[in-house]
């Protein structure tokens, strides 16, 4: 029997050394490199073997086996003749990519390469035959009667064997694959079955999740994966049933779950201003005493008093109280003063005094109004505001209930004198504290007591009704939605009854775009999808939600666009996944298909890549000043040249990424990490030694230590995160191989890049990660429809149609990725090098007529600054007029 | 009703001429190889008679051999070239004009100026890079010698003076040897470069003056 993992090691190695990366395997249908075409093909081929050696299939020997594996390795190897290669890229006419003497030479060394070193030399005549007559118009009578004085045993089934999977694993899209499978000899042998999905965005990797999980576990093998499906096996002498969509639907709300069930506080919490519960579907009652407590440090305790004291001296120099439309800080206390029947001077003693309560209360307010919205009935339900009502007013007193619900948005005196004011004058001896009212404890003390008195209130409202609101609900509600994706396995619909719903609906959207009403009929501006009920967009989730579109009407108001349920909970899933909204989606899906096997190596080197870089963004290394910054091209460019990046580790790949701050920005650094450490510590090196367990002499000789992340003390490193700012600004998004997603939290752009700059930087790091991963890679914008599939190249090209006319399609083809790459990076170079227009120079530098042209930018440039042109210059003005042709 | 005539102008494809203009410039590079250039700083002067040819060349009033006939008398008036000019130099440049002139005469007026410029500034970039390759081939030689004659840079900076850093680990660090670094030099540093540019004279180099400036 095979031993799989270093069968599949053994030829990658072999096939690395060939350069078979470099070659192109496929062209008219899809792009593909003669190493990803193979590696396919070992390994449908490896996981076919366990089923068909059996004794109720084909019964095959180890021998056999071996003569398989070695003949799908080599099937192909006359393509990476230079001649044929030629001919793959239409510079020469048809040739044949069978070459029996090239692959009489390569079978020993990759015999041996793969560890079957006991074939013998008829072995051997029976692998030569299999893999030169593995295609069909090779199967000339000559050749076949060649083969069977030289052959023996079961060449022609092995032959076959070749054939088919080579078909299969050839085709594009799942349905083809299907098909080929179908039509050849494997059909009487094995069932053939496949999942399908509807590409929406992260919310699809969850759902493939879902999918190959339940098919694997109702005993079905996968065999090929792609971008949007996944092809399954299972003997046909053991048929298995397929996973009902109802059983996908439930692993996927388990795995929803699990993405939801991190901490959400931050996005609970909204604006004082305007939406404190801006996302009510994240709310989970168990969590109220968090969002309470994040509530009330929303908003600081002395920022009131500090511009009631500013205006003061305003008005003192003769200037007018507000700055602004509107309120003055005095009339927001004369408002209060008229809430509670009194009046006063303004900017007396009484009014500093009131302007110092009301300053205070702030956090206090903060945490009323969360409560308030927190007891809304659509979350708790009639009956809960029953109970919350009593439970409150058994604390702060008949009618305050109904003070609370009178207030709205933040209005310092209304809240004051309806909700804070209630509370500061309860007495102290209801809460067991020596004191005679709250409003005599410290303001600390005073918010901890109200953030406690809330949260035991709400947990008796969430304690006595059916169902509290919680995220698991959301869960569910995600899955129900995004289980509309799965295309296969799924309910059959009546496709003319789907159409006639479709146009029903398109003829009477336009007039609800842009409104939101009972009766409206809606198709998703994103996904296209129809539907009723929807959420109204806001600018937390999606660009521009109020602009308007062809969509609606061109007379009369236009307020939001409204979004289908699915569109909404994957924005949702994104911004709980990266912990704040995207800026762009960083796609890695294969290139058409990929095996099992393949997709376990791809799936972990995006994990050892985000690991790396994840260090790299949190400083968990011992130079922080080491950073990662996708838009660096220039840095990134003059790294990458002398590397070979199809032989890079994850971990190296990432490390050609980075930068290092300059020397400036080093230095400023270190002695602002020097000066926070001591205020932390006021200056007490003795105490930070005591917190750090260490003895340090000198604060520099500390603050050193810190820097190299050599103080596991977390107030230390939370100073060093925050000096550095070390934060994760991309998060790894894989669940599958069928898709990878690295949402980034800024844009990949220089600062003053112009469209078509930013889109070659893009097109540039897309290339990077697609050559480095053989993978496909789109870097797309947040607000972006994902609408492709695999098969298109190695990297998509922007819709900046500048761009897109100078690479000469919308993805970039492995032929032509490499070029491309260098070409990118060496005009990054060139650009800076020349000062070229900080907007638009790496285009510039793209569109020169010659080389020459940048030359002699590059010599007047430096000319200005009395520098000589370097031999560097001329080294890669050379490359760039080796790629450009030029 | 009269019939709408339609007129659909074609852009022309430069990149379907590639190949004569890359042959023009090769005549040129080739009459170049033997022109002794002035300065090496100016494009004027590294292009020599042909920057002046390329410029007539767009006036479509010369013939290819009053043409090259001008550019051979500016060749000549140049003091370095001593009156002199070899027989292949003399064809290179006959070559390239009359390829260029067909060449543009077989173009549309509007790409001419391209085309011209095209040949000018690749011929430039062939130069100008032709002339820096040079002076590094030649601060290798300089390299080599001298770490056969010190073996590590420690010893270098001892008989030097500065800092063995200064010169980086495999002597990677060190310039061509200049005039100017000649002037500048003292000692052991003067007597090495001596030495050095006699050996390289023995090797046939030619240590030319003008690129020198350049470092």
């Amino acid at each position: 029997m095979i031993d799989r993992k270093p069968v599949f090691q053994n030829a990658i190695n072999w096939m690395l050394d060939r350069g078979w990366k470099r070659l192109g395997a496929k062209r008219k249908q899809f792009d593909q490199s003669l190493f990803e075409h193979t590696l396919i093909e070992l390994d449908v081929a490896l996981q076919l073997l366990p089923i068909l050696k059996q004794p109720s299939h084909f019964n095959l020997t180890t021998e056999e086996e071996q003569i398989l594996v070695v003949s799908l390795v080599a099937h192909d190897i006359g393509k990476e003749r230079p001649e044929w290669q030629d001919y793959l890229l239409g510079r020469r006419d048809f040739v044949s990519d069978v070459d029996p003497e090239l692959t009489r030479a390569a079978l020993p060394d990759l015999c041996s390469a793969l560890g079957f070193s006991g074939l013998h030399s008829k072995v051997m005549a029976v692998i030569e035959n299999c893999v030169n007559l593995h295609m069909s118009h090779e199967r000339r009578d000559a050749n076949v009667v060649l083969a069977i004085f030289q052959g023996a045993d079961r060449w022609y089934t092995l032959a076959n064997l070749v054939y088919h999977i080579d078909n299969i694993c050839s085709a594009k899209g799942v349905f083809e694959a299907k098909a080929a499978f179908e039509r050849s000899i494997l059909a009487k042998h094995l069932r053939v079955t496949y999942h399908q999905v509807s590409i929406r965005g992260v919310s699809t990797t969850a759902l493939h999740r879902a999918a190959l999980d339940s098919f694997q576990e109702a005993g079905w093998t996968p065999l090929l994966h792609f971008s949007d499906a996944t092809l399954y096996v299972c003997s046909a002498a053991k048929p298995v049933l397929e996973p009902r969509p109802d059983q996908i639907e439930a692993r996927l709300v388990q795995i929803l779950k699990e993405a939801t069930g991190k901490d959400v506080t931050q996005f609970i919490v909204g604006s004082p201003t305007a939406n404190i519960l801006p996302k009510p579907d994240l709310f989970e009652y168990s969590e109220i005493l968090m969002y309470l407590e994040a509530a009330t440090r929303k908003i600081g305790r002395k920022s009131f008093a500090m511009a009631y004291e500013r205006e003061k001296k305003r008005v003192a120099s003769g200037r007018p109280a507000a700055t602004g439309r509107g309120k003055s800080k005095a009339e927001v206390i004369e408002d209060y003063w008229a809430r509670k029947g009194k009046t006063g001077e303004r900017y007396s003693s009484e009014m500093d005094r009131d302007a110092e309560r009301i300053s205070t209360a702030h956090p206090n307010i903060l945490a009323f109004k969360l409560f308030k919205a927190a007891m809304k009935p659509d979350f708790i339900g009639d009956g809960g505001v029953r109970i919350a009502r009593q439970e409150y007013e058994a604390v702060f007193g008949a009618g305050s209930w109904d003070s609370l619900l009178s207030t709205s948005t933040l209005m310092p005196a209304q809240d004051m004198a309806k909700t804070v004011d209630l509370f500061w004058q309860l007495p102290g001896q209801q809460f067991g504290l020596a004191v005679r009212t709250l409003e005599e404890l410290a303001p600390e003390k005073r918010t901890e007591l109200l953030v406690d008195t809330l949260a035991q209130i709400a947990g008796k409202v969430y304690a006595a009704i059916p169902n509290p609101p919680t995220r698991a609900t959301l869960a569910r509600k995600m899955a129900a939605s995004f289980i509309h994706d799965l295309v296969s396995p799924a309910v059959q619909v009546d496709l003319s009854e789907l159409a006639r719903q479709q146009m029903e609906f398109y003829a009477v959207s336009k007039s609800f775009a842009g409104k939101q009403t009972k009766k409206a009929r809606y198709i998703c501006p994103v996904c296209n999808t129809k539907f009723e009920e929807g959420v109204r967009a806001k600018a937390d989730f999606i660009d521009n939600p109020e602009s308007h579109t062809n969509r609606g009407i061109a007379h009369g108001p236009f307020g939001y666009i409204t979004l289908c349920k699915s569109c909404y909970y994957e924005r949702i899933l994104r911004q709980l996944l990266l912990g704040e909204r995207a800026a762009e989606l960083i796609i890695v899906f294969p290139r058409m298909n990929v095996g099992p096997g393949a997709g376990e190596l791809l799936v972990r080197k995006a994990e050892a890549l985000y690991n790396r870089a994840y260090a790299l963004m949190v400083g968990d290394t011992d130079d922080p000043d080491r950073r990662l910054w996708l838009a660096f091209t220039s840095f990134i460019a003059e790294q990458m040249m002398q590397q070979d990046l199809y032989r890079l580790a994850p971990e190296q790949f990432v490390d050609l990424l980075t930068y290092r701050s300059s020397e400036e920005n080093r230095r400023k650094n270190r002695r602002e990490l020097e000066k926070r450490l001591q205020e932390q510590y006021e200056g007490n090196l003795e105490a930070a030694n005591d917190e750090w367990g260490r003895d340090f002499k000198t604060w520099a000789e500390a603050t050193e230590a810190v820097y190299a992340n050599q103080v596991a003390d977390p107030i230390a490193r939370q100073i060093r995160a925050d000096v550095y700012r070390l934060y994760p600004q991309m998060q790894l998004v894989c669940q599958t191989p069928h898709m990878i997603i690295l949402p980034v939290n800024y844009t990949i752009k220089l600062k003053d890049d112009s469209e078509a700059n930013a889109a070659l930087r893009r097109t540039f790091v897309a290339l990077l990660l697609g050559l480095n991963l053989d993978a496909s890679v789109a870097i797309v914008r947040d607000s972006d429809q994902i609408d492709f599939q695999g098969g298109e190249g190695v990297a998509f090209v922007p819709a900046v149609a500048t761009v897109r006319e100078l690479i000469g399609s919308n993805w970039v083809p492995l032929s032509e990725a490499e070029r491309w790459l260098r070409a990118l990076g060496i005009a990054s170079i060139l650009a800076n090098a020349g000062q070229y227009s900080v907007r638009s120079g790496l285009f510039e530098v793209l569109t020169a007529p010659t080389a020459g042209h940048v030359l002699r930018r590059i010599e007047q440039k430096k000319a200005m600054e009395r520098q000589p042109l370097t031999y560097r210059d001329i080294t890669y003005l050379r490359v760039f007029a080796e790629v450009m042709q030029r | 009703m009269r019939v709408p005539i339609f007129v659909r102008v074609e852009r022309f494809d430069l990149d379907s001429v590639g190949s004569e203009i890359e042959t023009v410039r090769d005549c040129f590079d080739r009459y170049l190889d033997s022109y002794p250039v002035k300065s090496a700083r100016s494009k004027h002067s590294l292009m020599g008679p042909v920057g002046k040819v390329l410029q007539e060349a767009r006036t479509g009033k010369w013939d290819a051999e009053s043409l090259a006939g001008y550019a051979l008398n500016i060749h000549l008036s140049n003091p370095k070239a001593k009156g002199y000019i070899s027989q292949e130099s003399r064809e290179a440049l006959q070559e390239g004009v009359e390829r260029l002139l067909k060449l543009l005469k077989e173009i549309p007026v509007t790409a001419q100026d391209k085309i011209v410029d095209r040949v000018d500034y690749g011929l430039y970039f062939l130069r100008r890079a032709k002339g820096l390759e040079w002076l590094e081939t030649i601060r290798k030689e300089f390299t080599k010698f001298l770490r056969e004659k010190y073996g590590s840079p420690e010893k270098l900076a001892e008989a030097w003076g500065g800092k063995p850093e200064d010169y980086g680990a495999d002597f990677a660090k060190i310039p061509y040897p200049s005039k100017r670094m000649f002037a500048e030099a003292t000692s052991q540093k003067k007597d090495d470069i001596i030495e050095f540019v006699k050996q390289a004279e023995l090797k046939g180099y030619e240590l030319v003056e003008e690129e020198e400036e350049e470092m």
